[in-house]
């Protein structure tokens, strides 16, 4: 009888199926272990990178508005009202005589007045935004929509923001108020708060961010600029020149005084409507006046705008 | 049948190989969290350097801001231990054409010069500089080849111009022609102001500036800013000599039967600018303060966190 020969070596040190179904299992458990943590990688730098812009743009807000405080010329006219007492806290912070302040982007743009407004949203947060006026906004009592003066440019800065509120200090009354009782009002419009806190809280579970703005005292342009043309005119007549332009005052006829326009009344007091207002203040500028004849200041519908002090 | 193998040496490779390919994984996820840790880190050091930089800027502009110190005080120079510190400068706002002293003047050969000095046509620079007068003069008669309201309102601003002074260089931009004027010389900014008390202060002007007011070589008037600057030859030490308008235009040798030049000169300006850059790291801020009577009774005329190029 013929003897088999033995099966080929090295066909017996193949792998079995049992071999085979157990290295996918465990390459397949690996693989999904590398892709969760590749994917769980790439989640967290996704993640990392939406914070840091989110970091970045409130960085810039806050940038802007230092900015902004910082360089605010010597005759600029800044209000703050309260328009709602409960939550969400609503404001309205208007700059006048500002008319270069707000330029971004290398677009120069000259507004008469610009404001900072909260807008409640849906999900009870509000949005900040930025809005320029061609008029002057605060000559009146009444507020720029019932005048019917409507921006010509609103920009939403931040939105849905949860919490978002103001507070002044007047330097005069440092050491009489208290750190945490700054009114919540401004309506002295021939003078500006010294301080101006930003309390702000971003997103629900997010801390309150506190950020406190210096608005250095300056001098008024005007008076600088009054000075300067008395020299101009000396210089002029030394040198047996002419009429020097600009004379005779400066600005169009029919603008309101200078520091004045602002004829609502409160005053430093300030606080939340329905709280402890202000009383009296300095407010109240006389009407436009000037020499007759001049322009009428202000106005809308195609009407020409007053230019800025 | 076929026999599992139960070689040894195989399962020690299979083993072997997993290790691998946890080693590699858990080396990635490593990789990764440091990665993402170090960046962190580093944008948490940014801002901390930042808030520094700009303490330390501040710090050199209450020094510099401080009358009993001169201009070549070592105390307006500081590095910290920590590689921080802060480098501050007290200079003449005067150094400068102020923009409005020019235009009160109505003195627009001098626009005109400065403007084809930059590479802007005649014809140009004549628009240019009677824009700028109509611009600041109170009356809406329009200069030879200016722009008053019928223009700016035909472009879409009904508040432009705004017949005052400039209150600040970035108003200049909104002027008809300005555009060309920043094609032409993109920093055309370091050579106005708005703030100084009259003509070019001949102590602290370079020589450029000095040569377009007097209409001189620039080679003379190196000799003039050579004489100012001292035995040191540099600028703001204790040795500089200071020159009036006047020896300036005799030393120049300079005809000037109608005063004209000497109008445009100035000498010991009282408003100046200090400018101040704080370092913290590799992060710079730079704060300018523009004061008037620093020495006396001093007033902010203008302050503003500046980007440093």
């Amino acid at each position: 009888m013929k003897q088999t020969e033995p099966p080929n070596c090295s066909l017996t040190k193949g792998f079995t199926l049992f071999e085979l179904v157990l290295a996918l299992g465990i390459a397949g458990m690996v693989l999904t272990s590398i892709f969760k943590i590749a994917d769980g990688a790439v989640r967290s730098t996704s993640t990392m990178v939406d914070m840091q812009n989110e970091d970045i743009s409130r960085d810039a807000f806050f940038s802007f508005l230092r900015n902004h405080f910082d360089s605010l010329p010597g005759n600029a006219v800044l209000n703050l009202v309260s328009t709602s007492s409960s939550e969400p806290f609503l404001s309205e912070m208007t700059f006048q005589n500002t008319p270069v302040s707000f330029n971004w982007g290398g677009v120069p743009i000259a507004a008469e007045a610009t404001r900072l407004i909260t807008v409640p949203t849906v999900t009870n947060g509000v949005d900040i935004v930025l809005e320029y006026f061609d008029d002057p906004i605060l000559d009146s009592d009444e507020g720029p929509a019932e005048r019917g003066i409507e921006p010509i440019a609103s920009i939403i800065l931040l939105r849905d923001v949860r919490l978002f509120e103001w507070s002044v200090l007047d330097g005069r009354e440092y050491n009489s108020t208290e750190r945490d009782e700054w009114p919540y009002e401004w309506e002295q419009n021939n003078r500006r708060p010294t301080y101006v806190e930003l309390k702000v809280r971003f997103e629900n579970g997010d801390r309150e961010i506190k950020r406190l703005f210096w608005i250095p005292t300056k001098q008024n342009p005007r008076t600088s600029m009054s000075a300067l043309q008395n020299s101009a005119r000396n210089s002029r007549q030394g040198a047996g020149g002419g009429r020097p332009p600009g004379g005779g005052g400066q600005g169009r006829p029919g603008r309101p005084p200078e520091g004045g326009g602002g004829a609502r009344p409160g005053g430093p007091g300030g606080g939340r409507p329905g709280g402890a207002g202000g009383a009296g203040g300095a407010g109240g500028g006389r009407p436009g006046g000037g020499a007759a004849g001049g322009r009428p200041s202000g106005g809308t519908g195609g009407g020409r705008g007053a230019p800025p002090r | 049948m076929m026999r599992i193998s139960n070689n040894p040496s195989l399962k020690r490779g299979a083993t072997l190989i997993a290790v691998f390919w946890i080693m590699a994984v858990m080396g990635l996820a490593l990789v990764a969290t440091v990665k993402i840790s170090r960046y962190q880190s580093e944008v948490a050091g940014s801002q901390i350097n930042g808030i520094e930089a700009r303490q330390y800027a501040e710090m050199g502009i209450n020094l510099a801001a401080n009358p009993a110190v001169e201009e070549w005080d070592p105390i307006l120079r500081q590095n910290f231990e920590n590689g921080a510190g802060f480098e501050a400068k007290i200079l003449s706002e005067g150094g400068r054409f102020n923009i409005n002293f020019i235009l009160f003047q109505e003195d627009k050969k001098l626009l005109r010069d400065i403007f084809q000095k930059w590479g802007i046509d005649f014809d140009v620079a004549s628009e240019i500089a009677d824009a700028l007068v109509d611009w600041i003069d109170s009356d809406d008669d329009v200069n030879l080849n200016g722009a008053e309201f019928d223009y700016y309102e035909g472009q879409g601003f009904y508040n432009r111009p705004f017949n005052r002074p400039f209150y600040g260089l970035d108003e200049m931009r909104l002027v008809r022609g300005m555009n060309l004027v920043e094609s032409a010389n993109p920093r055309w900014r370091d050579w106005f102001t708005v703030w100084s008390s009259g003509g070019l202060d001949v102590q602290e002007a370079p020589a450029e500036f000095i040569a377009m007011a007097t209409e001189s070589n620039i080679e003379e008037t190196i000799g003039i800013v050579e004489i100012v600057d001292g035995a040191d030859a540099i600028r703001n030490t204790e040795d500089d000599q200071p020159l009036s308008a006047d020896q300036v235009i005799t030393n120049l040798g300079i005809d000037d039967p109608t005063g004209v030049i000497r109008g445009r000169l100035n000498s010991g300006d009282q408003v100046n600018r200090i400018e101040s850059v704080g370092f913290a790291g590799s992060v710079r801020r730079k704060v300018v303060l523009i004061i008037s009577n620093r020495s006396r009774n001093p007033s902010i005329l203008d302050r503003k966190e500046v980007v440093i190029q």
